[in-house]
């Protein structure tokens, strides 16, 4: 596949060298003549381009017309939504990953700018250090378009859960148990699936019954 | 006209004639015909709208407009819109962009905020 990923700094280099090493054509696109020096030596199976990836003329340059994917990983949201327009819009990219810095922004990030995909690594952080800390409490893995999203739980052992079946719990309305995870092994859950203590328990839910799903799991 | 291609004439439907008169017009202006259009590779298209939609999207909305040229479609669609002036069914287009598939996988190909040319009957 070839690949251009804009903004050469830590996130944007390591992305490269991954890509490449793992046999992809990756072109690598900065704006500062200094850093394309410094870091052509050590990364010698990637492209690098010392240019502005915010202007059209740059990019065609480049060659963008045809990669496969985008990646605008630079240190600046702006930057980023310039490059994943210019990249859909003006070069009909298939697919544009797009880095979000500030968490504020996150929702700018959308097809209207271009974005298929935004990564905001607060939100992954937060995301996955409540996972490793949190047993009894409700984690929010996944947020999909049109307000549903994906949650977990691990039961702890005085959860008023522990010893039900998902019939007896009730589950509310516009909440959905789509996965009990029980030591490594995934069970697909049905009425007489009965709950145990450290029990992970995963459910897809819109905004209004996310508390009344942990009302029911946890204490 | 002889009477060969009068008869010929006369003996074709409505629809079809307007899709042979559609089809003479968009070879005439010189341009790719909408099935042959390269994915990823500025060109310009011409036909004519066949219909338009307004898709909502967030807080802001799309207009989407399905435009042919009598043998094939393509989809044109401008991103914070409702509406364009001179844009309406019926009336004749020539876009110039870079298309990309509808959805991915696609045959059919969409164009994003091309630069567009209203263009007379005939």
């Amino acid at each position: 596949m070839k690949v251009a990923i804009a903004g050469a700094g830590a996130v944007g280099t390591f992305i490269a060298r991954d890509l490449a090493a793992a046999g992809h054509e990756v072109h690598l696109l900065e704006k500062e003549a200094r850093v394309v020096d410094r870091l052509r030596s050590t990364t010698v199976d990637v492209h690098w381009h010392a240019i502005d990836a915010c202007e059209y003329e740059s990019l065609d340059l480049a060659g963008i017309s045809d990669v496969d994917v985008m990646v605008a990983a630079t240190g600046d949201d702006e930057d980023n939504l310039v490059i994943s327009l210019l990249a859909k819009q003006e070069f009909a990219v298939p697919r544009v990953i797009a880095r979000v810095n500030n968490p504020k922004n996150h929702w700018l990030f959308d097809e209207t700018w271009g974005v298929d995909v935004a990564v905001s690594t607060p939100h992954l952080l937060t995301a996955l250090v409540e996972e490793a800390v949190s047993v009894g409490s409700l984690v929010r893995l996944l947020s999909l378009d049109g307000g549903a999203r994906l949650v977990e739980l691990t039961l702890a052992s005085d959860s008023p859960a522990v010893g039900k079946s998902l019939a007896q719990l009730a589950v509310p309305r516009d909440a959905s148990i789509v996965a009990v995870v029980r030591a490594r092994h995934v069970i697909v859950p049905h009425g007489d699936t009965t709950l145990a203590a450290g029990d992970e328990v995963i459910a897809l839910v819109t905004g209004e019954v996310e508390d009344q799903l942990a009302a029911l799991l946890a204490v | 006209m002889g009477i060969r291609s009068l008869l010929a004439r006369l003996s074709t439907s409505v629809e079809e004639d307007d899709a042979q008169r559609l089809r003479a017009f968009c070879v005439q202006r010189g341009q790719v015909p909408i099935s042959e259009i390269p994915a990823r590779t500025e060109v310009t298209a011409v036909g004519q709208i066949s219909s338009i939609r307004i898709v909502p999207h967030k807080d802001s909305s799309w207009l989407e407009v399905t435009m042919s040229d009598g043998d094939d479609s393509l989809v044109v669609m401008w991103t914070g819109r409702r509406a364009i002036a001179g844009v309406a069914p019926g009336r004749r287009l020539a876009v110039k962009g870079r298309a990309l598939p509808l959805a991915p996988g696609s045959r059919r190909l969409k164009m994003l905020n091309p630069s567009y040319e209203l263009l007379g009957k005939d």
